[in-house]
């Protein structure tokens, strides 16, 4: 019963049916009207008697069949021809029918279905909604926002191909115009401001450092349950003044507070009680990461955060599920945060960290038991807690701390020091770190050639005996280590959230930043207020922890790798951020206006004109304009001024249907070319997934955009908002859908953790987009050397030595079996899994329909229950399943494509040899033996390159027009694929050929 | 414009006025439904109740009724108040939220009518969306609040003690009302600044659609041959949307339902006699329903850990402790002090029960229209396990009652989906729900 289900549901959510599409000729009509009355007899003879108007069983009704489909009854002759040819139909109760009459009978279907598909499709333009991406991208273009107004819209349905952007399954509802309304007012109310009043700043600055402040408050702060706070000594607290090249008013901030809950962590206090400071309004807190030892020294390489006199020493933020095995309530640690009271609501803001990579030292992992023997310098102790020690010459030395009667320490078994290990904080050339001393080899250091002093405070009760300096040599693997650890730097990290006692809230302000040695520096990050969430608390609340937001801080982790810490001078907060006045929303808003007029109707009548033709992504018709006027009218009668009244006027723009929909206007059924604005639409929602931007629409204007169509597709490509085509269409292609939902066990897969899955989620886009920009060959989709990852997901794959590029992904030789091409891709092969076992129906059904463009066709309406069979594995259920009788026929031509997949496991990565006996021989449809997955790639490469291509750019081409190629087009892309490829061309010169075809100039 | 709208619209318009009233709205049929009313209540305890368990002797006590050997339900001593319905309710047992566990304990109730995994939300996101406001988006074209949000503390309190049950679409919480003047002032006499405010809104939105709606029309006409289907469903749209204006902009000046509201005391307060306070609140939950001001109402009865006020109601009532304390207790006496509590609370559910019996709807009670769901996030305290729940009312919509439920451990959402559909509303999921209840209680629904 189970697998049945298991097994159905993941046909139905993945398989689709193109019948005769892909055949190779197209008989005419004429042919399938003169096999119809044989055909017809066999029907009338067996089906009608159920298959009536009365009955119609399956919902399929055929005593009035005719001789050639409809656009309506063409899914029905599909279901004929699948449960005839079968054997499904008909049921075993009823007369089966004779060879000659099945024969007749497919023999009439198969020719009716391909005469249908062979009828020249009516063009008729097209009027197609934009997805909420595209809508989300041109508001915050045209109104120059980056506030996402786009929340509150449903989700865009997918198509049966995969698509989001098909304009048969861009609907629109009542309610879904209803958020478009309310969208439009979010989104143009965030643009204009009322320029007579001159803005409201807020900015303050959490500066850190071990006793910055000399007059810290007396209160003993609590912030919440688990209150971890930095002491209040090492963080001073100011609001700068803010200098504008215009007026502004600063905000400033709340000083004095009544409270009567909260204030004691959650415990329940009752009674009212009055706080004064801005240290009641601004936290810098390390809940979750401060207070015991495993938190604090959850890296072996010593403590996660320390203060210094120059701020605060961060090492990478461990994921929780990376320590923890499982996702925490409490985040990465170290976890540092600015807690604030008081934020603005809207508006821009700008985060500013002041920071540097800290010139470290590398703390020996505990194990590495006596240290190095050999020629030390013995440091000379000049005080309590410091000794001198010349350096011989500039280089890399371990330092030996030597505590008088300790022995090493045998490490515990994950890599931690022993368990009575105590805190060791060494300060050597003024640069400090803190460890757990295990053995007297403690840190390497890069020291130069002059007196150093070392400075040493061991927590336990014995006295440290002696501090050595050993030379490594360059080729010392501790050296080595020192040396790829300088060359390393943190990446920087700042996320807005709400502060919760549970589960974090925090999103990432852009994204994280390359932090230089040397200097201090600062490095900003800016975002929209209304994109992170807002806790919208009243202003009386009575309770000490409500409305608070935080702002993490944080190196960011990307693997186990040596780092070099992140040392953090300041925080600083400005919002609403403008960098002129009034803001460059508004002004952009404004452009077209007529500076010289001083007839206000005319004025706004030049603003609307040129913001209507941006919106419109084409020049505003007079009729057009004369309707925003009208809404701009209505608004000065009733008493708002001139530049009030256009913000009706703004709203009605982003709720026509002009701007809401890609209209290609056609006049006759016939194809007709795109008018030039179409097409810069056309080719910037396909390559950008955005409207065109001035260039386009001016070579379109002037007439030149056709001439130049392969120069500006090339300009398209090359720019980076190409990124967002490839994410969209590797992402809906190679259906990654699958992998955003599946849940993969995690005592199977510890190492598929949730911070880990972002990053495999972005690594098939970073391919496909590699290989189309470098025109990388069809046969690289299945087969390639090189691999694009970043360090995550080098670590996911065991490349982690072959790649320093902190997130950004970047192409790697792989030199491996199991690796390259879309098809080995771990979020392609986990998503087709079921958590814990591949499931080869599921991977055989996508390659099928994604990579050879051979669909199967839709699973039969009843699938035959199977019997108990929990008692198996996956692989035997579905062997079950495929063998039953009415099963078989499909799953012949399906699970032969997955069964070489069989040796890659749920998480997507190649399960180690040895494992288990994998058995990955499949026989393919077209009767080919492959042994094993190598084969079986082999075989695509080599055998099968036009189909891979095929598969390709008729899922491009879909994706482009936004709408299947009819039959006639397949053939097209067929034929323009085997010309390509006999050129010596690649992916690029098939979304050339694409855009350059009759599919996509016409309408 | 097209004449058909325009006569449409100037119907709508000149309706306007005290001349009609609701009834013969709603035989206009666009923006109304001519079918019965269906109205959605939730309703929350903090802590959950008390479950003695049977070594201690109190078996009485015990919040969850046991069943006769004729299957009918045995009120124990803290839901005898409630029997009098025992043809109205049935109790569920067995009920859990899969992300309960996982969460911190402590934010129970701000997963109670969402289900939302608190304990690792989607970045950026506090919540998700409260099964009171799916309702609401459901039927707020049809009435003039979209949903009522109550509770003991007003606003949204301290965001991982939520002093609210109702998060929006995008999991924003809804910050709750806790006055019954204020909420009497806003339900029936309308604050006069507010409703020139929301008069003026509308107004603008309207004129703004209208002139799209011109527009629209006008370029679609100037499409040509192009396929005119998405045309067609974006002009139906707007017409839609500006029906929903109208009919908005109606009740503006549509006069509420003439109702006798002696019987309310707007003077109660959560500072002050705890039963009156209850009993005022949900005499105006009734009486809004009755005027079909709105169909979807939550209210939270007290907050989880300690918070606010309501955590002294039971040394008001001459218990122990404090109500957190008290759910703390593992013994006989503290236990029995906590049941007592429960009982207290059961008898305002059963004034709110007998006051919605006692207005009638077209086919029967106020109760027989309504669903109301009562429980905890918890069963005892802190233990976000077979959490204690009654769902009563909505025999109008086909469920059955008198029912004590209890199938091993099922997913709360799973009760949600069943209610959703009892209320007419098409849903086949909720959160991480896995499907629906059906069983005695909702085994008869369509």
């Amino acid at each position: 019963m189970r697998a049945s289900i298991d097994v159905c549901c993941s046909l139905a959510g993945l398989l689709l049916f193109l019948g005769g599409v892909w055949a190779a000729e197209w008989p005419s009509e004429e042919a399938a009207r003169s096999a119809f009355p044989l055909a017809h007899a066999v029907v009338q003879k067996h089906c009608a008697a159920c298959h009536d108007e009365q009955q119609h069983e399956g919902g399929v009704q055929l005593d009035r069949i005719e001789s050639l489909p409809t656009v309506a009854t063409r899914s029905v002759f599909e279901r004929v021809v699948r449960a005839v040819r079968d054997g499904t139909m008909p049921p075993e109760e009823a007369p089966p029918l004779s060879d000659a009459e099945r024969d007749g009978l497919l023999a009439w279907a198969d020719q009716a279905l391909a005469a249908f598909d062979a009828r020249p499709v009516p063009r008729n333009g097209s009027v197609r909604r934009l997805t909420v991406a595209q809508y989300r991208q041109a508001i915050q273009d045209l109104l120059g926002i980056e506030d996402d107004v786009t929340g509150s819209l449903p989700a865009d349905a997918i198509s049966k191909e995969g698509f989001t952007n098909q304009a048969a399954t861009l609907q629109l509802s009542p309610s879904q115009l209803e958020a478009y309304l309310e969208a439009a007012e979010r989104a143009v109310d965030a643009a204009l401001v009322d320029v007579t009043q001159p803005p409201a700043i807020q900015r303050f600055r959490v500066q850190l450092g071990r006793g910055i402040n000399q007059n810290p408050v007396a209160d003993d702060l609590i912030l919440g349950h688990i209150s971890k706070l930095l002491p209040t000594a090492d963080v001073l607290i100011s609001e700068p003044e803010i200098t504008k090249p215009f007026a502004c008013v600063p905000i400033a901030m709340q000083r004095h507070f009544r409270f009567i809950e909260g204030y004691q962590g959650n415990d329940t206090v009752r009674g009212w009680r009055d706080f004064e400071g801005i240290e009641h309004a601004v936290f810098a807190c390390l809940r979750g990461s401060d207070g015991d030892d495993a938190k604090d020294f959850l890296d072996p390489r010593g403590r996660g955060h320390e203060v210094v006199a120059g701020g605060l020493l961060l090492r990478p933020s461990i994921p929780s599920d990376r320590y923890l095995g499982v996702g925490s309530k409490y985040g990465p640690l170290p976890n540092f945060k600015v807690a604030v009271r008081e934020l603005p609501d809207e508006g821009r803001f700008r985060i500013t960290v002041r920071a540097a990579c800290y010139d470290d030292l590398l703390v020996v992992p505990p194990g590495n038991m006596r240290g190095e023997a050999g020629i030390g310098v013995e440091a000379t102790r000049t005080e309590e807690d410091a000794w001198s020690v010349d350096v011989p010459h500039a280089g890399i030395y371990l330092v030996q701390v030597g505590i008088a009667g300790l022995e090493p320490r045998v490490p515990q078994s994950d890599g931690q020091p022993a368990a009575n290990s105590q805190e060791l904080v060494l300060t050597i050339a003024e640069r400090q770190v803190t460890s757990r001393w295990s053995q007297p080899a403690c840190v390497v250091a890069r020291l130069p050639h002059e007196t150093v002093t070392i400075r040493a405070a061991y927590a336990g009760p014995e006295p440290i005996d002696a501090i050595t300096l050993v030379p490594l040599d360059a080729s010392h693997a501790l050296a080595a280590r020192l040396v790829k650890m300088e060359q390393r730097r943190p990446w920087l990290g700042v996320h807005l959230g709400l502060r919760r006692d549970c589960g974090s809230t925090l999103a990432a302000v852009g994204g994280p930043q390359r932090v230089e040695c040397g200097e201090l520096r600062e490095y900003v990050f800016e975002g929209a207020m209304a994109n992170f969430p807002n806790p919208r608390v009243e202003a009386d609340n009575p309770n000490y922890l409500a409305g608070f937001r935080e702002i993490a801080v944080r190196s960011e982790y990307t693997s186990d790798r040596d780092m070099p810490r992140l040392l953090v001078e300041s925080v600083e907060f400005e919002g609403p951020l403008h960098d002129q006045w009034p803001p460059a929303s508004h002004q952009l808003l404004m452009q077209g206006a007529d500076a010289d007029t001083s007839d206000p109707e005319v004025w706004a009548c030049s603003v609307l004109r040129s913001f209507a033709t941006r919106a419109f992504r084409r020049p505003v018709t007079e009729s057009e304009l004369g309707g925003l006027v009208k809404i701009w009218r209505r608004g000065v009668e009733a008493g708002r001024n001139p530049t009030q009244a256009l913000r009706d006027a703004c709203v009605a723009t982003l709720v026509s249907p002009q701007f809401l929909f890609l209209v290609e206007a056609s006049e006759t059924p016939a194809a007709e070319p795109l008018a030039p604005e179409e097409l810069a639409a056309k080719l910037s929602f396909f390559l950008w997934n955005a409207p065109p931007d001035a260039q386009l629409l001016e070579a379109a204007a002037a007439g030149r955009l056709q001439a130049r169509l392969t120069a500006e597709t090339n300009r398209l490509l090359d720019d980076h908002r190409f990124d967002a085509c490839v994410d969209t269409f590797a992402s809906e292609w190679l259906r990654l859908d699958h992998f955003d939902v599946v849940e993969v066990d995690q005592t199977r897969f510890p190492h598929l953790a949730k911070h880990v899955r972002p990053h495999l989620r972005r690594q098939p886009a970073a391919l496909l987009g590699h290989l189309i920009r470098s025109n990388a060959a069809v046969e690289t989709l299945v087969r390639s050397e090189t691999v694009m990852v970043n360090e995550v997901v080098a670590d996911y794959l065991g490349l982690e030595e072959s790649v320093e590029s902190g997130f950004a992904f970047v192409p790697v030789r792989h030199g491996r079996e199991d690796l390259g091409g879309v098809i080995t891709l771990p979020a392609v092969l986990a998503g087709l899994s079921n958590g814990r076992e591949p499931n080869p129906v599921k991977r055989g059904a996508w390659l099928a329909r994604t990579l050879i463009a051979e669909p199967p066709a839709d699973p039969p309406p009843n699938v035959p229950v199977l019997e108990d069979l929990s008692q198996l594995s996956l692989r035997e259920k579905l062997e079950r399943h495929r063998s039953a009788q009415g099963c078989r026929g499909c799953h012949e031509s399906i699970d032969p494509w997955g069964l070489p997949f069989e040796g890659y496991g749920a998480d997507g990565r190649a399960i180690p040899e040895g494992d288990a006996a994998i058995e990955t021989h499949a026989r393919l449809p077209d009767g080919t033996e492959v042994a094993d997955f190598a084969a079986f790639r082999d075989y695509l490469a080599e055998e099968r390159p036009d189909r891979v291509g095929l598969s390709f750019a008729w899922h491009l081409a879909t994706y482009a027009n936004g709408r299947r190629p009819t039959p006639q087009e397949t053939q097209w892309l067929t034929k323009m694929v085997g010309d390509v490829r006999a050129s010596g061309g690649g992916l690029r010169d098939i979304l050339h050929a694409i855009v350059g075809s009759e599919m996509f100039l016409t309408k | 414009m097209t004449a058909p709208r325009i006569d449409r619209r100037a119907v709508l318009k000149g309706l306007a006025g005290a001349t009609l009233a609701l009834p013969a709205l709603e035989a206009m049929g666009e923006a109304v439904t001519a079918s019965q009313p269906r109205r959605f209540c939730a309703v929350y305890t903090a802590n959950g109740m008390a479950l003695p368990k049977p070594e201690l002797g109190i078996d009485e006590w015990h919040w969850f009724p046991r069943v006769s050997h004729e299957g009918k339900l045995q009120f124990g001593e803290s839901t005898k108040p409630l029997e009098p319905f025992c043809d109205q309710l049935s109790f569920f047992g067995g009920l859990e939220h899969a992300n309960g566990p996982k969460a911190d304990s402590h934010i129970c109730s701000d997963m109670w009518l969402t289900g939302a995994p608190l304990q690792d939300p989607k970045p950026g996101r506090f919540n998700s969306v409260s099964l009171d406001q799916v309702v609401a988006e459901h039927t707020k074209q049809h009435c003039r609040h979209p949903s009522l949000v109550l509770s003991i503390d007003s606003g949204v309190g301290f965001l991982s003690r939520t002093s609210t049950l109702s998060y929006d679409l995008e999991g924003r919480p809804i910050p709750a009302e806790n006055s019954p003047r204020r909420v009497f002032d806003r339900l029936f006499r309308g604050d006069a600044s507010a409703k020139v405010a929301t008069r003026d809104a509308l107004g603008r939105q309207l004129s703004l659609v209208d002139a799209v709606l011109e527009s629209a029309n006008a370029f679609s006409r100037r499409l040509g041959h192009t396929d005119r289907e998405t045309m067609q469903q974006y002009l139906a749209s707007l017409d839609e949307l500006e029906a929903r204006l109208v009919a908005s902009e109606r009740w503006m000046e549509t006069p509420i339902k003439d109702q006798d509201r002696s019987f309310l005391d707007l003077d109660a307060s959560p500072e002050g006699e705890p039963a009156s306070y209850y009993r005022s609140m949900f005499d105006l939950v009734a009486l809004a329903f009755d005027a079909d001001l709105t169909r979807s109402v939550s209210f939270m009865l007290s907050r989880e850990d300690g918070m606010g006020i309501s955590d002294t109601f039971p040394l008001k009532l001459g218990l122990p402790q404090t109500h957190h304390n008290l759910s703390h207790a593992g013994d006989r006496e503290g236990l029995l002090a906590f049941a007592k509590y429960d009982r207290f609370l059961s008898e305002q559910l059963a004034h709110f029960f007998t006051r919605l019996t006692s207005f009638h709807d077209r086919e029967g009670t106020l109760l027989d229209n309504t669903l109301v769901l009562y429980g905890s996030g918890c069963s005892t305290t802190h233990w976000p396990k077979d959490l204690p729940t009654l769902v009563a009312g909505g025999l109008g919509m086909g469920l059955s009652h008198g029912h004590s439920v209890r199938d091993g451990e099922q997913r709360m959402t799973n009760l949600y989906v069943s209610l959703l559909q009892a209320l007419g509303i098409e849903q086949e999921a909720f959160a991480d729900s896995t499907g629906s209840l059906r069983g005695p209680v909702f085994g008869k629904l369509a």
